[in-house]
């Protein structure tokens, strides 16, 4: 650990949604701690809420209960005016490298975009030279400057959200599936930029994904989500040598992987995700669990610390 | 030897816009037999679903155009068919499987009517229990209880759609299955279901299947053989074996391994390819390649690379392996 | 720093790129539809006329003054579409009307633009008790027929200009409302909004500078037509004899004036009804091909 205090940390986090058919558990009691410098890995699949996640702890989405603490400070109970100051810090990277950018704006009006709200320069010379750099950090031609998004394709467009992100100098910032709509050998180049990117500036991340080959070499600790709640969590090596919860065995068995030896078919997941509208206490996993029992949905089970470092939330395999 | 399924040859199809000529596929050779599943692998724009829509005439009008070879299935000439016996095959003899489950389904007519409605075009003799029949038994086989044929689309998940797509693509048993990246938009738990069941399902009813996919870990798992392209063109092209465990590979072979996160790897760092796949209005003079190949050579800039046959099985379109 | 994009190094280090703008392309795409061009230049021509016609036309002499002796003179090369019933130059009227017309047109368009805009914008972006009140006012006003209730207005509150305007506009604003409340609506979930409040942008710079331009289209479109449909309204009430007064030589006050000699001299009307046609069908084409060539079927 680089520091004894994590830079961001969420305690007991939940977001929920009223729907016509009940409340929608999106978000349930998660407990992360990220310390400067490093990348929490959130995975899991549609709908485990780990977008949600994402939005609720930079406040993009008010959460409903729980909090988030950043250097120190509760940020779900700051004002607006504290929280203008603070967006500085807390960034975001989005998925869609389409829906992300604004068609009507050009490359550095993009970038510039930021920096203009926040204030931080005052005059266009100090923007235009910002936007330089930033486009340089991330690997943009100078040529593009006052391209259009509809121009590019999606691995360039996808570095204007990442200096997007960066203009403002920030410290935390969520990266929600950042590469999951590129193709496989521009996904290598903006992962590779965005982990040059963290020891460059001393980013800290949490990188969102569904994908767990991706995670794996971005992570230093990687959390499984499963229907809003987190069912495992990790140094990354740890988790993929010794995954504990049958949820994460699962996921990692079903991973095809480019390797003939490695063909097996056989220990296929069954059934499919139940709803997260007004969900029995406990585990949400036991409905596909093959090792699932009475214990499972009794009552709410909390990560227990099974190795140094290593949580898990199972009442059969989630003890010392 | 007994004849071959689908025979494509010297295949060249080009995109006529307004704006461009658009070289999509290039001379391209394929083969598959009874039964085969061939990976079809490749990035975005590679010309992956043009090739598999070209077998099907399912070109767009007047834009997509076959500018020369020939496809083959079972002997016949496909492109000198009329329209009216392409369709009587479109379902029937070869059917396609498209990416996105969630707009594949027509979200007005429940999921039994639109896999009977294929059931009917193909086979007018059947009685309506006859066909009700063969609906649930679909259901059956694709693992979705058969009282949910009156539902909705819109009333399934991603991973059951696709099932529904599935069941109508075989509903009638066909030769040829086509299908286009099929479990791209779903969770890796779905798709391990999904792929399992489609290879329960293949061997049952013997049916080929070209996999067309960026994916090569689902390639591994499911694919006999494998044909890599590029830029329009097969760069490289054999059985599993020959691209999994084999020693030589196409340079840009080499890159899509490279670039995949591999977690029995301990790399840190990814080796991606640099650059982009270029415009297929405006290609590179030789090799395609040769802009982003960190083997490029004086004449791969000149020259287009020939095939080079590496084995019995194993091709390769590359002039480091010119003997 | 690994695998930056490809010409990142070699480009030098002049810092003047030119500005394609997405306009250009619009435009590209606009000018290959036959028939908007077509429109387009008629409409261009229309305006000119609009614009140009104090230079050429004395509006005492040429428009207005009655010369009983000339009257309902056949189209000669003095007159070449010929005299009305108080001799005055039927072409000169004709042109001279195209003001009336555009500039009717536009300030109801402005004024639809404007207030549209802001109830459509505000109810599209804050939702909730603001959006319901507003949009149950524009469904009360869409219940009742725009010419009825232009027709109640002006008999109600007088023959005016700004009554005019009044009730023309108040038939096009729920409309423009419901356009640009549905853009907003629709734009509002983009990944980019969320990008710009994530910086803290405000709300105002949200709607002015992210939303509404990428709404212009559909909000242009219903622009153009809503100048072609006020044309033919205005038209319409000056037949009745509730809009423009003679001697304005308004289209529509022209074709009232005229319609008892339609037999005798077709003329009279035919001229005045021509030029609504050619001004209307040419907005509508306009209409039409901006529809089309906004349509985002940009390749990716």
């Amino acid at each position: 650990m680089m520091d004894q205090t994590p830079l961001i940390e969420t305690v007991n986090l939940k977001k929920y949604f009223k729907t016509g058919r009940g409340m929608l558990h999106a978000v349930d009691n998660v407990n992360f701690k990220i310390y400067k410098g490093e990348t929490l890995g959130v995975v899991g699949e549609s709908g485990c809420g780990k977008s949600t996640l994402g939005r609720t702890m930079i406040r993009l989405l008010e959460a409903t209960d729980g909090q988030v603490i950043f250097n120190g400070k509760d940020i779900l109970k700051c004002s607006k005016h504290e929280m203008m100051d603070l967006r500085k810090d807390l960034q975001i990277i989005f998925q869609d490298p389409y829906a992300s950018l604004n068609p009507r704006m050009s490359v550095s009006e993009i970038i510039a975009e930021p920096l203009k709200v926040c204030k931080i320069y005052n005059n266009k010379k100090d923007i235009d030279e910002r936007v330089f750099e930033l486009m340089e950090t991330v690997g943009l031609a100078e040529r593009f400057v006052n391209a259009y998004p509809h121009e590019l394709d999606g691995g360039r467009r996808q570095r204007i959200g990442v200096a997007r992100a960066l203009a403002v100098d920030p410290k935390f910032v969520v990266c929600d599936e950042p590469v999951s709509a590129l193709d496989v050998s521009i996904q290598a180049q903006i992962l590779n930029l965005l982990m040059d990117l963290q020891d460059k500036f001393g980013l800290t991340y949490m990188f969102i994904t569904h994908n767990l080959s991706v995670v794996k070499h971005i992570s230093s600790e990687i959390a499984v989500m499963y229907l809003g709640q987190c069912v495992e969590k990790a140094p990354t090596d740890e988790l993929f040598e010794n995954p504990v919860h049958p949820y994460t065995q699962a996921l990692l068995k079903a991973i095809p992987v480019p390797n003939l030896k490695a063909r097996n078919m056989q220990s296929v997941l069954r059934g499919e995700v139940t709803s997260p509208i007004d969900p029995k206490p406990g585990c949400r996993f036991a409905a596909r669990c093959p090792y699932a029992s009475e214990e499972c949905t009794k009552a709410e089970l909390p990560l227990e610390e099974i190795s140094q470092g290593h949580f898990v939330a199972c009442a059969k395999f989630g003890h010392k | 030897m007994a004849e071959k399924l689908l025979d494509i040859k010297n295949l060249s199809i080009e995109y006529r816009t307004d704006d461009a000529t658009y070289y999509a596929v290039n001379d391209l050779n394929l083969s598959l037999d009874k039964g085969e599943t061939l990976g079809l692998v490749g990035e975005t724009g590679a010309g992956k679903t043009t090739t598999a829509l070209s077998i099907l005439r399912l070109l767009p009008f007047r834009i997509g155009v076959i500018t020369s070879g020939s496809i083959l299935m079972n002997g016949e000439d496909m492109l000198a068919k009329p329209e009216s016996e392409m369709r009587k095959i479109r379902g029937k003899e070869i059917s396609m499987i498209f990416q996105d489950p969630m707009t594949s389904l027509n979200p007005v007519y429940t999921v039994g009517d639109q896999i009977a409605e294929v059931i009917k075009l193909h086979e007018e003799k059947l009685t309506k229990e006859q066909v009700d029949k063969k609906v649930d038994n679909l259901f059956l086989m694709v693992g979705i209880p058969a009282e949910r044929k009156t539902e909705y689309p819109h009333q399934f998940s991603g991973g059951m759609k696709q099932r529904v797509v599935i069941a109508m693509a075989l509903a009638c048993e066909p030769q040829l299955l086509l299908a286009d990246e099929p479990t791209t938009a779903l969770d890796v738990t779905i798709q391990a279901q999904v792929l399992k069941m489609m290879n329960d399902l293949k061997q049952k009813l013997n049916t080929a299947m070209i996999l067309i996919t960026h994916d090569l870990g689902v390639v591994a798992e499911t694919c006999d053989k494998v044909a890599i392209m590029y830029a329009g063109e097969i760069i490289e092209n054999g059985t599993a074996e020959d691209i999994f465990e084999g020693k030589d590979h196409h340079p840009y072979t080499v890159g899509l391994f490279g670039s995949i996160p591999d977690i029995t790897s301990k790399a840190k760092r990814l080796s991606p390819i640099n650059g982009l796949m270029p415009d297929p209005a405006d290609l590179p003079k030789g090799c395609r390649f040769n802009p982003r190949c960190p083997k490029c050579m004086d004449i791969c800039r000149e020259k287009a690379p020939e095939v080079i046959q590496m084995s019995d099985t194993h091709t390769i379109r590359c002039h480091l392996f010119k003997k | 720093m690994s695998n930056t994009a490809v010409g990142a190094a070699d480009v030098p280090a002049a810092r003047h790129y030119k500005k394609k703008s997405q306009a250009t392309a619009i435009w590209r795409r606009f000018k290959k539809n036959k028939m908007a061009m077509i429109g387009l230049v008629i409409f261009s021509i229309m305006v000119i006329i609009a614009v140009c016609s104090p230079i050429f036309i004395n509006y005492e002499k040429d428009v207005i003054t009655q010369t009983i002796s000339q009257r309902y003179q056949a189209p000669s090369l003095t007159h070449l579409v010929g005299t009305d019933q108080f001799g005055r130059d039927i072409l000169c009227r004709v042109l001279w009307g195209a003001r009336i017309s555009m500039s009717v047109g536009i300030a109801v368009v402005a004024l639809s633009l404007i207030i549209g805009s802001i109830l459509g914008a505000s109810a599209g972006f804050f939702g909730g008790t603001w959006d319901n009140v507003v949009m149950r006012l524009m469904d009360i006003l869409l219940a009742i027929p725009g010419t009825m209730l232009a027709i109640t207005i002006v008999a109600a509150m007088g023959n005016s200009i700004p009554n005019l305007l009044l009730a023309l506009g108040i038939e096009q604003v729920p409309k423009m409302t419901r356009i640009v409340r549905s853009s907003v609506l629709t734009l509002k979930r983009a990944d980019y909004i969320e990008a710009a409040r994530a910086c803290g942008t405000s709300n105002a710079r949200i709607i002015f500078r992210h939303i509404l331009p990428n709404a212009i289209g559909p909000i242009l479109v219903q622009a153009t037509l809503t100048v072609a449909r006020t044309i033919i309204s205005i038209a319409g009430l000056s037949f009745i004899g509730l809009g423009i007064q003679p001697p304005s030589p308004e289209w529509g006050a022209m074709i009232s004036e005229a319609k008892s000699q339609l037999m005798n001299y077709p003329y009279l009307v035919m001229a005045p009804g021509i030029a609504i046609i050619l001004t209307v069908t040419s907005l509508t084409l306009i209409g039409d091909g901006l529809r089309d060539a906004l349509d985002p079927k940009l390749k990716n």
